[in-house]
């Protein structure tokens, strides 16, 4: 087992890797040299690799909400219903629902992950440009195909942005990245909610109407330009990164095969039940939550509005945090448990209590971050490098799927049943995903428990499994 | 688990036993103009015209245990109560009073025939103003209104001043509904052609039930039902927002009754009135259900058709106050029917006189211009008020529910635990792995 190149406890993690070629190293010169930009320090890791990584969707989060942001400016200007309004939604995810799943197996097999981010960057800033256009010459249809356009973009630019973390963060910070990327996704969408409205006021102060809207959503055709200039640097890091460290190119044997999918081990399915049993619960839920907060618990709309957005809020905060944590300790299916259980409890609370629902939502917040941070890197212990894309496509088409379905059967039970009914609904799902956590963690256990490991003991995996390539 | 069901059910049986007590069933007989045809018919055609409505329903039980209703638009909108319960009497009709023909007064226009019965009980509800008010910092709050806003922010019309139609009235014997409706010109703005419309439809219940309409509320056999909408007016300000003055008069024969009270109960379930949490009973006399009557309404209105969550908005009412003799509101009650039921003592100690403000809408639903349309649905009636209880489906939902996670964790304990057990008990294992850590160890010192 053990080999002559097996590190000691001295040699960081980091390069363990690179120190294992025997081909000589090239010479890194002028800012090379420095560690922000030598892809070998793990600065460069966090800048600017990091950093790119999280504002490669920052566009597509940016504009993804920018209907909602001007929703009554929406219908006033461009004299739309209700419905037709709420399609511009209904164009970007029900396309997703099959079409992520076949952009996360693109980047596998034909773009790679480089060359798919900038094209799926590409496809977001097409439609958003297309969708500002529509509103400029006030054309619905056109403003639609906008919208679907830059929906193809926008989940297949996700699963991109997953792959990229895996590549650069596995079994490092891995968990942490992810949850910074959720704190980025909720920041892009709240800039957007503070910032389109004064901006259409201020372009209203000269050019009015649907025009003023257009150049509006321009703007926002500009954040995903931005995003799409970051995808292009970070290709060029990554593609400098693999030279200069000598990663592995994926051999045209081992690349994927659309019907490897039906080879992937259960857990990763058990994974994919939980993601979206659990999401269900959550995002439909905050959907519906604003009339149950004024009804139920008499706050003012305003209050409500809070409440409601408590789950975003803390997200952002704390899943970088949790994540760090998790990266410390490891035990992943325990904290994805937990965060079931939490919210549950949450649930719980909401539904039978009347206890103000500041405390269950701030809890609710904290245990999706917890299980958001904990769950989707799992993926990348279980999935071999050069499926993560496809893995990670399915994972965000069944989640699609199943946030598009719940979302109209939940408005539904609402008018049928309220939201007693709507709550127990929830907490149907989550026993699911309560289930799903639990069989997870039996099938895990009975194959050695590596999804369950803890940081030091998957450490202490890496270092043989490194040692075992090597030798080899 | 299993003591679960059984314990619901006798909570079903003792609910039953309970409910038995009161009149489970009644029979309605339902006059219009009643008495009318035996003035003469100038005086009858008269009431029809000026839209002096009298509808009497009476609801009769086989003990004799009756209620009498007076619905009628004279004077304004109001609804008399009054139970029965030795002899089966009915109630006759003055209409040279009613009508205050030949200067005669309203008093004692409305009297039993002989045999006189016993008047256990009597109340009623009078709907003596409609306030309209420029809620300019959508606040929708009566109280923050009244102190903040200007007279001219206001638009305060007296029911009396309406004229109610004759021919809306629809009366159905089979359904024992009927419609108050009133097309008035006093909701109307100067060149407004619009045809709005102000009604009560009310519904007499004869059987416990549930509504089918939102909000589905519960009745009994001893109440009525009444939809209020407004429906199809320019309103006069671009935030208006709508509310009633409702007077509630309360007289038992027995010592002088406690004083109303306005109870808000919440609930966890809304399963009957999704978004609808709370249900609000105004008791005339909350000490002695015998003698009392209850005026109950959930705190939703809806904003358009068909009803649903989405146009729902919500209703708040005021903190009851005291009618004086003297004030505004106690001058609208004397042309109304009150009088010809209650006479002199209407004003006696006796007798208590509470009036409140219902206020429709909810900060940011858009006011009433939104889609010209009001309505909301309440009951009057005596005794106790029906309650909600959480259906057994639900009940056998959430067990389902909460019971299948405790039963997964503790199977996935144990069988973790088991499997632990084995292990642990299954020999040398983990000496040999112990043995291959030292080895591992020595080999990368």
């Amino acid at each position: 087992m053990a080999s002559k190149s097996e590190p000691d406890e001295k040699t960081p993690l980091s390069q363990v890797v690179e120190s294992n070629n025997d081909d000589s190293e090239e010479e890194l010169q002028g800012c090379s040299g420095t560690a922000p930009c030598n892809p070998k320090s793990c600065l460069h890791r966090y800048f600017p690799v990091l950093v790119l990584i999280c504002f490669l969707s920052f566009g597509s989060y940016f504009c993804y909400d920018n209907p909602a942001a001007l929703q009554d400016t929406m219908i006033r200007e461009l004299d739309i219903s209700e419905g037709q309004f709420m399609a511009f939604y209904s164009f970007y995810s029900w396309p997703n629902v099959v079409l992520c799943m076949f952009g996360g197996y693109l980047i596998d097999r034909l773009f790679g992950v480089r060359l798919g981010a900038i094209i799926f960057g590409l496809f977001v800033t097409v439609g958003q440009v297309i969708f500002a256009l529509g509103s400029l010459f006030n054309l619905y249809a056109l403003m639609c195909v906008g919208r679907f356009v830059f929906g193809i973009g926008g989940e297949s630019l996700a699963v991109a942005q997953n792959t990229y973390a895996v590549k650069w963060f596995q079994g490092k910070e891995l968990n942490m990245v992810f949850g910074l990327q959720l704190s980025f996704s909720r920041v892009g969408s709240t800039v957007n909610m503070n910032v389109m409205q004064p901006l259409y006021n201020y372009i209203d102060q000269n050019i009015h109407g649907y025009k003023c809207l257009g150049i509006a959503l321009f703007v926002g055709a500009g954040m995903c330009v931005f995003s799409l200039i970051c995808a292009i640097v970070l290709s060029f890091f990554d593609k400098r990164a693999d030279r200069v460290l000598k990663r592995k190119q994926i051999s045209s044997e081992e690349m994927i095969k659309f019907r490897d999918i039906l080879t992937f081990p259960l857990s990763t399915w058990l994974i994919s039940i939980i993601c979206v049993a659990y999401y269900v619960a959550v995002f439909p839920f905050i959907g519906l939550g604003l009339v149950f907060f004024e009804m139920k618990f008499g706050l003012t709309p305003t209050s409500a509005n809070a409440v409601n957005s408590l789950v975003y809020i803390v997200s952002a905060v704390a899943s970088p945090v949790f994540g760090f944590l998790i990266d410390k300790i490891g035990k992943n299916v325990f904290w994805v448990i937990i965060g079931i259980v939490v919210t549950l409890g949450c649930h719980m609370m909401l539904a039978f209590s009347f206890i103000n629902p500041y405390v269950p939502m701030v809890i609710m917040g904290l245990s999706y971050s917890v299980l958001a941070s904990a769950l989707w890197p799992m993926v990348s212990l279980i999935i071999p490098g050069h499926q993560l894309g496809t893995a990670y496509g399915i994972m965000q088409a069944i989640q699609n799927l199943g946030l598009a379905v719940i979302a109209l059967v939940a408005g539904i039970i609402v008018d049928q049943n309220g939201y007693l009914i709507l709550e127990v609904f929830f907490m149907a799902w989550l026993c699911v995903a309560l289930i799903a956590g639990v069989l997870l963690y039996l099938i895990d256990a009975n194959k050695g428990g590596k999804l369950n490991l803890s940081a030091k003991a998957r450490a202490i995996e890496k270092l043989k499994l490194d040692a075992e390539k090597s030798s080899n | 688990m299993a003591a679960f069901p059984t314990m619901k059910v006798f909570i079903l049986a003792s609910i039953l036993t309970f409910v038995f007590c009161d009149i489970e069933k009644r029979d309605l007989k339902t006059w219009s103009w009643p008495d009318c045809e035996k003035y003469n018919e100038t005086i009858c055609n008269e009431a029809k015209q000026n839209g002096s409505i009298v509808i009497y329903v009476k609801a009769s039980s086989e003990s004799n245990d009756n209620l009498h209703y007076v619905f009628s638009t004279i004077g304004g909108p109001s609804v008399v109560v009054l139970r029965t319960t030795n002899v089966n009497a009915n109630l006759t009709f003055n209409w040279e009073k009613l009508l205050q023909y030949n200067n005669s007064l309203i008093d004692g226009a409305i009297t039993f025939s002989d045999p006189q019965p016993n008047i256990e009980y009597k109340f009623a509800v009078v709907f003596t103003r409609l306030l309209e008010y420029d809620d300019t910092d959508d606040s929708a709050d009566l109280d923050y209104c009244e102190k903040h806003l200007n007279l001219t922010s206001w638009n305060i019309r007296d029911f009396s001043m309406f004229h109610w139609s004759s021919d809306d009235l629809k009366v159905n014997a089979s359904t024992n509904t009927f419609v108050f409706n009133s097309t008035s010109d006093v909701m109307i703005k100067t060149n407004e052609t619009r045809n709005g419309s102000i009604s009560f439809a009310f519904s007499v219940k004869h059987d416990n039930g549930r509504a089918s309409d939102l909000p589905r509320m519960l009745y009994i056999a001893n109440e009525t039902m009444f939809d209020f909408v407004i429906a199809n007016y320019t309103p006069s300000f671009n935030n208006s927002r709508f509310a009633l003055e409702v007077v509630v008069v309360s007289l038992s024969n027995e010592a002088a009754s406690a004083d109303m009270s306005v109870d808000l109960t919440k609930s966890i379930d809304d399963e009957y009135t999704p978004g609808v949490f709370e249900i609000i009973d105004w008791l005339t006399n909350p000490k002695q259900s015998h003698i009392s009557g209850f005026f109950q309404w959930k705190p939703v209105s809806y904003i358009s058709l068909p009803r649903g969550r989405n146009t729902a908005t919500k209703v708040e009412h005021s903190d009851l106050k005291n009618v004086d003799k003297s004030s505004s509101s106690a001058k609208l009650l004397n042309n109304t029917v009150l009088l010809a039921v209650f006479n002199e003592s209407l004003w006696n100690g006796k007798t208590v006189k509470r009036m409140a403000n219902i206020s429709f809408g909810l900060p940011k639903d858009g006011f009433y211009i939104k889609n010209n349309y009001t309505a909301w649905t309440a009951a009057i009636g005596y005794g106790t008020p029906p309650a909600d209880s959480i259906s057994i489906t639900v009940i056998i939902t959430i067990s389902a529910g909460l019971g299948l996670p405790v039963l997964i964790i503790i199977v996935g304990g144990i069988y973790s635990i088991i499997r632990k057990m084995r292990k642990r008990s299954s020999g040398y294992e983990p000496i040999n792995a112990g043995s291959i850590n030292r080895n591992y160890t020595q080999q990368s010192d």
